[in-house]
């Protein structure tokens, strides 16, 4: 997915990507200037198929193949904020996929870890992150629902493939204190977030985020239900 | 003699093709995709008719050889259009995103046309051509179709769902050979020589292409994955798969800190529905099974005796015994799942499907519960979705006779005076489907007598919640004990008689603490303004209005509408949307197609009054008659309880008598009002008495009660199947508006399965009942006045 683009399409690309930030993520509930930032650095473009690189910069998922998303720029950056990362923070991303989730996570901390089970997405990804720099990616072939255990405890995790379980070894692998963001739903159809927290004596809370403007649940005339 | 029988396999083909393609589409996109594509496809019936008005002088040199060319091209189309279908790079969930999908969706559209329109043209041939026989061509073509649904529901258990399409083209191009058999000995020969083609198809099959985003796709690529077994059958394509890699425990509490054993995924149509959890006898690493909300019944005291409703593979079976219970009633609906289990995975699974302890039955939940007779301490129904009552796929309608407020009623009937009924299902943000099980227990409750809220228990994991109804109220003991256990799993609490408000909302925090504010709503005198002012539907269904999974409001369109394209959409229901859009286009392609038409008719005799009059009659005949078939295969579900039994005696049943029907017409004067008054009597009087029939039969064996079923539906089919030959016979010889008429009657059979479902969410069956009966009348003030006297030479 990472070919080389000319001058006039790389500035093209990078309007785009401005837009993308202004409208679609700062334009929401995304005020992290860290994760503006992040989002503005990154090429989207080089990490879809050539096919859908018109489409990178816009307000949607796109497929990477083997029933796998690149998800939303929005959500992206929703979950990033999620994690409240802090220089010198360690990250474990479970579901590397295209590798633009653990691209935006290396430009807010340097100890990037990401697992990625199906080999060969996980390969081309390794090539594309190392291609743009991002050396300091940790890029395993594995089942992510072990972890990285020789690299945790880590002060976030991310899983981007939606689970109908949390591990159990991730939860150990968290950092009292740390932050873990789940989405919950199939591809293309996310309805929530999942925020998991773990406080500093080792107990473990859910928040059920909706990444959406909310409407009262109740119509006029009634207290919420 | 051929001929006919021609015509009864054309008719096979169509209906066997409807079926088909319904679970072809289920496994390879989704159930409710499935229905679209062929209500639309449907439309070929529409476009046969509206053909054969126009073009039918062309054809009158050709005689028979139009049927049997149209039955040889409808064959090879079926054949032609399944491989084109499999290669368009056409995603369901894409199509919010990408507005390429909706050309895809257009084209597969405009493919499934093709041979329902060949195929009907070949019928609707034979109603123009052969007029002085209407009577016996309507028979073979109802005969044809309810054998068609027989023989394709046997099929589905018997053949692969790739080898479906090649079967159906086989029966098609039979159906050639009769049609063409008068045609000489040269014709005979090339027709049988075509037999060939769809034959080595049927050896062979065309692959089917399952989307890359289903579950089992995704499974099946990762490390170590294998497909250990399949079964096929009219509930769905069962195919169990071991991967090292794939866990299920979507009700896991977080606290959970051990090792879950090996499980294998069990796929229903290519989704995830169950898991076969590995068992070699030693309990005590099978703790995993107290760490789920579905352990809360055993935290009350222990339940000796235990109904599951759902069982899927057994997982809460496992749990059943783990927690010591004595003897365990296990229903499952899906006899190919069950025989794929008992078969091959008993060992795997530590005998769990052969247990002394262990009765398994094949039925659906809520037949069962009606026709059983013992007592249970507890009553659980796991999540039904994957398994649900009503996935037969017949007519992809969503009711659910399981979650119904009758049903509720039954289940505690059912339970010992200190009996226990749970019932689980999955969180969904916004709220929806606990908070109406949650409705439907107090609603339940206070049909017995009983006051629900000191009777009440719900808590909730962070990706499901479950309800126990106590029939006798929870003592503080009970409620402590049910505390402890969600306080050691971190389980949050959503209601129990004398929850405070800061008990709520402490582990998987919401936005707001919504179910125990619900929970308090729903138990308070201001319930019924609560159920409408709440965005989703969530008053409690019935067996009127079994639509359990029916949550969405019309007044939440301009959410959904402001949210379209963005990732949230949180207020969609697909099913309601995907219905109201399919009618929408249903309405738009009839006027095309059928409206339109009425214009450019070249033969103009009749007066625009004839033209009317036959507009309104075939309509509402297409409309009524699938009105009543609808409404039966509904109410048959409960009595035999099992959707798949009930379509095909339903169908079947309606489908031959009614030809047995129109034969009687063959050499009657066109009068409509007889058989009419029949059916407005006994669909009247059945009405009124199904219900006491069904419960002093409760308890028969199913053979007898198949029989039952028939003699109940017969004489109604017999009169059923009389107007639309009369009318027929009262517009023969005007060739235009009898092709015309056959179309009519043919898309608005389509638009009635889509209209049938939409009044009985909103007015519940007997509007349905009232919809087909006010049709059937208007029909019978509508008939064409004939053009001659009808001759009496037609007998049979």
């Amino acid at each position: 997915m990472a070919q080389e683009v000319g001058a006039g399409e790389e500035a093209r690309y990078e309007r785009e990507r401005e837009r993308m930030v202004r409208e679609q993520i700062a334009g929401r509930d995304v005020r992290d200037r860290g994760v503006l930032e992040a989002m503005r650095r990154v090429p989207r473009h080089l990490f879809v198929p050539p096919e859908s690189r018109a489409d990178a910069y816009d307000d949607q998922p796109l497929p990477i193949g083997y029933g796998q998303t690149i998800s939303q720029p929005y959500i992206v950056a929703y979950m990033t904020q999620l994690l409240d990362l802090k220089p010198g923070m360690k990250a474990l991303e479970v579901g590397t996929g295209s590798g633009y989730q653990a691209a935006i996570l290396a430009q807010l901390i340097d100890e990037v870890y990401t697992i990625e089970i199906i080999e060969a997405l996980g390969r081309e990804a390794a090539g594309r992150l190392k291609k743009l720099g991002h050396q300091d990616v940790r890029v395993k072939i594995g089942d992510g629902y072990f972890g990285w255990p020789e690299h945790g405890p880590f002060d976030a995790i991310v899983v981007t493939a939606a689970a109908n379980h949390i591990p159990p070894p991730l939860l150990q692998q968290l950092k009292p204190g740390g932050r873990m963001a789940i989405p919950v739903g199939g591809p293309f159809q996310v309805q929530t977030l999942m925020l998991i927290t773990k406080s500093p004596d080792g107990k473990v809370r859910t928040r059920s985020l909706m990444p959406v403007r909310f409407v009262p649940l109740v119509g006029q005339g009634s207290s919420r239900p | 003699m051929l001929f006919y029988l021609g015509i009864a396999l054309t008719s096979a083909t169509i209906l066997g093709l409807e079926l088909a393609l319904m679970r072809v589409f289920s496994i390879t996109q989704w159930h409710h995709f499935a229905f679209m594509i062929i209500s639309l496809a449907l439309l070929g019936f529409g476009a046969s008719g509206t053909f054969l008005s126009l073009f039918q002088h062309r054809f009158r040199s050709q005689g028979q050889r139009v049927p049997a060319v149209a039955a040889v091209a409808g064959s090879l189309s079926i054949l032609l259009t399944f491989w084109v279908s499999q290669r368009l790079p056409f995603s369901l969930l894409r199509i919010i995103w990408d507005w390429h999908q909706y050309g895809y969706l257009l084209l597969l559209y405009l493919l499934f046309s093709v041979p329902f329109f060949l195929l009907a043209t070949v019928v609707g041939w034979a109603f123009l051509e052969r007029q002085e026989r209407i009577s016996r061509i309507y028979f073979f073509d109802l005969a044809g179709a309810g054998i068609g649904a027989l023989v394709t529901l046997a099929a589905l258990s018997v053949l692969k769902p790739s080898q479906l399409p090649a079967g159906l083209s086989v029966l098609s191009m039979g159906a050639a050979l009769f049609l063409g058999w008068s045609l000489g000995r040269r014709w005979q020969l090339m027709l049988a020589a075509a037999l060939l083609v769809p034959v080595v198809f049927l050896v062979r099959p065309l692959g089917l292409n399952i989307s890359q985003y289903k579950g089992l796709s995704y499974a099946l690529q990762l490390p170590g994955a294998r497909l250990l077994a399949e079964r096929n059958g009219p509930l769905g394509m069962v195919q169990v798969v071991d991967s090292p890699a794939m866990r299920y425990a979507p009700e896991l509490s977080l606290n959970f800190q051990g090792t879950l054993p090996q499980r294998l995924g069990v796929y229903v149509d290519a989704e995830l529905a169950s898991a076969i959890t590995h068992f070699d006898g030693r309990w005590e690493v099978m703790d995993f099974l107290d760490y789920s909300p579905q352990a809360a019944p055993y935290r009350i005291s222990p339940r000796r005796s235990v109904l599951i409703l759902g069982a899927g593979a057994g997982t809460e079976v496992l749990a059943a015994l783990f927690h010591r219970a004595q003897s365990v009633d296990a229903v499952e609906l899906n006899g190919q799942l069950l025989d794929l289990l008992r078969s091959r995975f008993s060992d795997f699974a530590g005998g769990l499907y052969t247990h002394p302890s262990v009765s398994w039955h094949v039925a659906e939940a809520r037949g069962f519960a009606e026709a059983q007779r013992r007592t249970y301490d507890l009553i659980q129904i796991a999540p039904l979705d994957a398994f649900a009552a009503s996935s037969a796929g017949v007519f992809a309608l969503a009711e659910n006779y399981v979650y119904t407020r009758e049903a509720f009623r039954r289940y505690l009937e059912l339970l010992e005076p200190s009996g226990i009924l749970a019932v689980t299902r999955w969180v969904k943000l916004p709220p929806r489907d606990n908070l109406k099980t949650f409705a439907t227990a107090v609603e339940a409750l206070r049909t017995l007598g009983l006051e629900a809220a000191p009777r009440l228990f719900l808590l909730r994991n962070w990706g499901s919640a479950t309800l126990l109804v106590k029939k006798s109220p929870l003592s503080p003991e009970e409620v402590a004990r049910l505390k402890d256990f969600c306080e050691q799993r971190s389980f949050d609490l959503a209601y129990y008689p004398g929850i405070l408000p800061e008990e709520a909302n402490r582990f998987h925090l919401l936005e707001h603490p919504y179910y125990y504010e619900a929970a308090q709503q729903i138990l308070s005198l201001e319930r019924e303004s609560f159920y409408e002012k709440y965005r989703f539907q969530i008053r409690p269904a019935t067996d009127e209005k079994p639509y359990f999974f029916h949550f969405f409001k019309w007044e939440t369109f301009r959410y959904v509408w402001q949210d379209l394209g963005r990732q949230g959409m949180v207020f969609a229901e697909w099913g309601s949307w995907i219905q109201a859009a399919t009618l929408f286009q249903a309405a738009m392609a009839s006027f095309v197609l059928i409206l339109l038409p009425l214009f450019f008719l070249r033969e103009k005799p009749s007066a625009a009054s004839s033209r009317f009059r036959c507009l309104v009659y075939f309509s509402c005949l297409g409309l009524a008659y699938l009105f009543l078939e609808i409404m039966y295969i509904q109410k048959f579900i409960l009595f035999l309880a099992h959707p798949v039994y009930a379509a095909a005696v339903v169908l079947a049943s309606f489908l031959v008598f009614s030809g047995l029907g129109s034969l009687r017409t063959g050499g009657r004067p066109a009068t409509v009002r007889g058989p009419v008054l029949g059916i407005t009597c006994i669909a009247g009087l059945e009405i009124v008495f199904l219900a006491l029939v069904f419960r002093a039969g409760s308890s028969l064996a199913l053979g007898w009660k198949m029989v039952l079923s028939v003699v109940l539906i017969a004489p109604l089919a017999f009169f059923m199947g009389q107007p639309f030959p009369l009318g027929l016979r009262a517009i023969r010889g005007n060739r235009s508006l009898v092709a015309w008429s056959w179309g009519i009657n043919g898309f608005f059979s389509v638009l009635s399965t889509l209209l049938a479902p939409l009044l009985a969410m909103t007015w519940g069956f007997r509007s349905v009942l009232v919809a087909a009966l006010a049709l059937y009348w208007l029909a019978s003030r509508s008939l064409p006045a004939p053009r001659q006297r009808p001759s009496l030479v037609n007998g049979h």
